[in-house]
C-alpha cells in the first residue's frame, strides 16, 4: 500500500488550494474571504483523498467532502456575516469531476462505449454526492434554532 | 412608516416596497445567490417595511410578487433575470444590505441608492479574470497529473479562456460561448502535444475543462431539487447538462478538425 503523505498528496493539495483560489477570484470572493474560501478547498479535498485512500467508493468521498465543505462554510458564514456560498462555491471546486467528464467525452467519440458509461456513471455520481452532502448539511442547519435578528 | 419616502402621485406605498424588495433580490439572483435566498430576503424585507402579506415565487429567470400592506394597497410586480452569473462580492453586499434593513428599517431612498452603488462595484478590477482562469487551469492541469509542459500551457489556454469570458461576457449567448471555449482549448492542447511530443493533450483539456464545467451548478440543482424547488432545480439541472453537452460538442469539434493529429 501506498503512503498517505506520497509526494502528490502535498502536490495535489497544493494545486487544489491554488486552484480554488483562482476560482474564487473568478467568482469574486473578496479579498478578505479568500483565505477561508481556499481553506474550504483544502479541507474538501483532504477528504475526498482520505476516504478513496482508505477504500472509500467515490460517492462516499464526494458525499463526505461536500458535507465537511459546507458545515466549514455555515461556520465561515456566521463568524463573517457572509452567505454561505461565498465560501462554499470556490471550496468544492477541486471535487468536481472535471476529469471524469472529459473522458467521457473522449471515449463518446471514440465509440466505446462501455468505457463511456462508465465515467458517465462516475461523474453522475460524484455529482449526486456533492449535491447530497450539501442538502444533508443544510437541512440539519436549517433545524437548528435561528438568532433573534428577525423582526417583531 | 416615517421610514418610507413615496411620491403618491408616482407608485402607492406596496408599489414602492415591492420594488425595492425585488431590486435587492433581482441582484441576488444575477449574482449567484440561491433561489430559496432571494425568496427570504423579498418577503423578509417586505415585512420588514410593515407588509401584512407578501407571496414569492422565483425560479432562476423569473421573481413574482405581491404584497399587501396595511394602508390597503397592493401590488404585484414580476423582474425577468436573463443572464446571471457569479459575483460573491455583489451578493455579499446585498445580503449585508437586506439585513441593515430588517434591522434599522432603512429609509426608502437610501436603499434606492444604495442598490444603485452594488450595482456598480467591484470586488476586483475586469482584468483580473483572465490571471484567476490561468492559475486556476494550469493548478487543475497539476492536480490531475500533469507535469511542468502540461502547466505552462494550460496556463496560456486557461489565460484565453479568461479573455474570452471578459470581451464576451454579457452579449454573446452563453452555450455558444462554452462550445468557443471548449473548441479554442481543444485546439489548443492538440497544438501543443504536436509541437512538443509527449505532451498529454488530454491533461491540458482536463485542467481547462474545469474552467467550464458546470460542477457548482449541477451540485445547487440537486440541493434545490432535493430542498423542494422543484421548477428552480430542475431549470438548473437541465441548464448544467446543456452546458456539458455544449462542452462536448466543442471538444468534439476541435479534435474533428486537428482530424488524425492524435
Amino acid at each position: 500500500m501506498s503512503t498517505f503523505f506520497s509526494a502528490s498528496f502535498f502536490v495535489q493539495h497544493l494545486t487544489a488550494l491554488l486552484g480554488t483560489l483562482g476560482f474564487a477570484v473568478l467568482f469574486k470572493v473578496r479579498a478578505r474571504h479568500l483565505p477561508l474560501a481556499g481553506a474550504c478547498g483544502l479541507f474538501t479535498w483532504l477528504v475526498y483523498y482520505t476516504v478513496t485512500f482508505f477504500g472509500g467508493t467515490l460517492f462516499l468521498a464526494a458525499f463526505l467532502a461536500s458535507a465537511v465543505a459546507t458545515v466549514f462554510a455555515e461556520c465561515c458564514a456566521r463568524v463573517r456575516l457572509a452567505p454561505a456560498p461565498v465560501f462554499l462555491v470556490p471550496g468544492t471546486i477541486p471535487i468536481v469531476p472535471g476529469s471524469d467528464l472529459y473522458y467521457t467525452m473522449r471515449y463518446l467519440l471514440f465509440g466505446d462505449f462501455d468505457v463511456f458509461a462508465n465515467y458517465l456513471m462516475r461523474a453522475l455520481l460524484v455529482g449526486i454526492g456533492i449535491g447530497g452532502g450539501i442538502v444533508a448539511v443544510s437541512v440539519a442547519v436549517s433545524l437548528l434554532p435561528k438568532r433573534k435578528n428577525k423582526l417583531k | 412608516m416615517e421610514a418610507i419616502k413615496i411620491d403618491v402621485d408616482k407608485e402607492s406605498l406596496a408599489e414602492t416596497v415591492l420594488r425595492l424588495a425585488l431590486d435587492v433580490g433581482e441582484g441576488m439572483l444575477k449574482n449567484g445567490g440561491e433561489v430559496s435566498r432571494v425568496e427570504n430576503t423579498i418577503e423578509r424585507i417586505c415585512r420588514a417595511w410593515g407588509a401584512e402579506h407578501v407571496e414569492v415565487f422565483s425560479i432562476v429567470s423569473m421573481i413574482n410578487a405581491t404584497v399587501h400592506m396595511p394602508d390597503g394597497t397592493r401590488s404585484s410586480q414580476m423582474r425577468r433575470i436573463r443572464a446571471t452569473g457569479t459575483d460573491m462580492y455583489k451578493l455579499e453586499l446585498l445580503n449585508e444590505l437586506s439585513r441593515e434593513i430588517c434591522q434599522n428599517h432603512l429609509r426608502t431612498d437610501e436603499v434606492d441608492a444604495r442598490v444603485k452603488a452594488i450595482k456598480r462595484s467591484a470586488a476586483y478590477p475586469r482584468w483580473a479574470a483572465v490571471p484567476a482562469s490561468a492559475v486556476a487551469a494550469s493548478a487543475f492541469a497539476v492536480f490531475f497529473g500533469g507535469g511542468w509542459v502540461e502547466a505552462v500551457v494550460a496556463l496560456f489556454i486557461g489565460a484565453l479562456l479568461g479573455a474570452i469570458e471578459l470581451f464576451a461576457a454579457g452579449h454573446v449567448n452563453e452555450l455558444a460561448k462554452t462550445v468557443l471555449s471548449a473548441f479554442v482549448a481543444g485546439i489548443l492542447s492538440f497544438a501543443a502535444a504536436l509541437i512538443v511530443s509527449g505532451t498529454g493533450s488530454g491533461i491540458i483539456m482536463i485542467g481547462t475543462i474545469m474552467l467550464l464545467v458546470p460542477g457548482v451548478a449541477f451540485g445547487t440543482a440537486l440541493r434545490d431539487l432535493l430542498c423542494g424547488d422543484l421548477i428552480a432545480g430542475g431549470l438548473k439541472t437541465l441548464q448544467s447538462i446543456l452546458t456539458a453537452l455544449m462542452i462536448a460538442f466543442g471538444y468534439l469539434l476541435s479534435m474533428a478538425v486537428m482530424g488524425g493529429a492524435l
